[in-house]
């Protein structure tokens, strides 16, 4: 497991320089403008490509094929996949919430509470999106699911688009706090699911 | 002897293609050519010994351990070069050792950077700026590392130069020199594995044809010279595979089995196999 993330770490090195240059410019460009949202989705959209690229870069040196013929189990490099994925996504919403912190201290922009909430919200997300994209990228493979993976971002975003053309009565407060506070427990759930489908469709796959 | 490696009924279907009933073990202390050409099955075989694909049939047992249940603790001794780099490209070799240190428990730096010396691999280039023959010897480099019992080389000669090839067959014959050790090695350049191989097991579309002792196949096997009218009386059931041009025919025989007077030429392992496989498609 441990090599495993070594190993990413390292595949990932020189697109990790793009990636920081990326996060300091909409990190930038949040604080000038004073809205975080921006570099919010970014680093969510970022931590979510993560994974992508690292399984791109496996697949085009057919690393897993030789990883397997090592002393490491399926099931492991699976586990290693989404504990990167996780822990970078973790790290990214922690450098949201420092930058909205910072926001918040020098302007009046947001308050404190509605800070906290936006970077949980947008972490959870991207944990969601993490449970749904990473079974499909171990089924298909990075070239098809890049398509499929627009599809899943696509279809969501178009239907919280459509909400206000909908006529659909809001649900109460009542309904919306009570959701908020359940939703850890929706997406570690979520997460352990996507953890165990993964593992399953990683068992019967040939090299 | 005891065997490293048995492979027993070994089955493996695909579409158009059945890896059927594969046989054959290999003692301890011993090298095995896997010949065939290709598309014959060599690569599905050293596949499902590392469990890479899913067998359809049949039984494994590395280290007198059924591979299924014991895959890790194998996999530990065990060395694998397959036919082509594998690493990341922008890894670098100290980058490898590092990873590598966590993924085998008995990873042994300084083995390592020996190698890497004896093979003038920088350890701080990137594996992508490497030639081919670079990536194959750190490759080995990397199998050699862990003081493994059993080498499984899947075609991990071909496409390199004949200077590169002998320099790595030699640390294969260093390898074997410790009597604990044993290789597996598939390849299609017949002349390295004639070179270095005790045994020979020649997989045919997907059926072990033979596989059998070095030594024995070149003292068994020769190649029958004669006419065709002589060729036409002499029984087929001898004949394993025949080459036949206008001035007469060429044909594998096992040399007892023939009585009488023949011009009978030695053969190579590369003419075993060509006429095993002509007398097959007969």
């Amino acid at each position: 497991m441990k090599g495993l993330i070594i190993k990413d770490v390292f595949a990932l090195r020189q697109q990790g320089k793009i990636l920081l240059g990326l996060l300091a410019f909409y990190a930038f460009y949040s604080i000038m403008f004073e809205n975080i949202s921006m570099l919010a989705a970014m680093i969510v959209l970022l931590c979510v490509m993560l994974p992508l690229t690292t399984m791109a870069y496996d697949e085009k040196s057919k690393w897993e094929k030789y990883a397997l013929s090592m002393p490491i189990e399926r099931k492991t490099i699976v586990q290693s996949k989404y504990l990167f994925a996780i822990v970078a996504e973790l790290i990214g919403v922690v450098i949201v919430g420092i930058l909205s912190g910072l926001i918040v201290l020098f302007t009046d922009e947001m308050k404190i509470m509605e800070m906290l909430i936006m970077t949980l919200v947008i972490g959870g997300v991207g944990l969601v999106f993490l449970a749904i994209i990473l079974p499909i990228l171990f089924k298909f493979g990075v070239e098809k699911a890049r398509f499929i993976m627009l599809i899943v971002v696509f279809i969501p975003t178009m239907l919280v688009m459509m909400i206000p053309h909908l006529d659909i009565v809001p649900p109460s407060i009542q309904i919306v706090k009570l959701f908020g506070y359940l939703s850890p427990l929706i997406i570690l759930g979520l997460l352990m699911f996507s953890i165990k489908m993964s593992i399953a469709i990683y068992n019967r796959k040939e090299f | 002897m005891e065997n490293v490696l048995e492979v027993k009924n070994l089955s493996k279907d695909y579409e158009g293609f059945h890896l059927q009933n594969v046989s054959f073990s290999l003692p301890k202390g011993c090298i095995m050519g896997l010949i065939g050409e290709n598309g014959a099955g060599k690569s599905t075989t050293i596949k499902l010994l590392l469990n890479l694909i899913h067998r359809d049939g049949g039984d494994i047992q590395i280290f007198s351990k059924c591979n299924l249940t014991h895959e890790k603790a194998i996999k530990e001794e065990l060395g694998v070069v397959l036919d082509e780099s594998n690493f990341p490209d922008n890894l670098c070799a100290r980058d490898i050792d590092l990873v590598m240190k966590s993924v085998y428990a008995k990873w042994d730096q300084n083995v390592f950077s020996s190698y890497l010396r004896r093979f003038a691999l920088p350890d701080r280039k990137r594996v992508k700026d490497y030639s081919k023959g670079m990536k194959m010897k750190l490759s080995i480099a990397v199998a050699l590392s862990h003081h493994p019992r059993f080498l499984i080389l899947d075609e991990a000669t071909s496409g390199l130069d004949p200077m590169v090839r002998e320099e790595i067959l030699d640390i294969f014959l260093e390898f074997i020199q410790d009597e604990e050790h044993s290789i597996l090695i598939s390849s299609h350049i017949i002349s390295d594995l004639e070179k270095i191989a005790d045994y020979i097991t020649f997989i045919h579309k997907g059926k072990v044809m033979f596989s059998e002792v070095k030594d024995s196949l070149l003292e068994d096997y020769g190649i029958l010279k004669c006419t065709h009218t002589e060729f036409d009386q002499l029984d087929k059931e001898l004949i394993i595979g025949c080459r036949k041009n206008q001035f007469g025919v060429e044909a594998l025989v096992r040399r007892k089995k023939l009585q009488g007077k023949f011009l009978i030429d030695s053969a190579g392992i590369e003419d075993i196999m060509l006429f095993h496989s002509r007398g097959a498609g007969r």
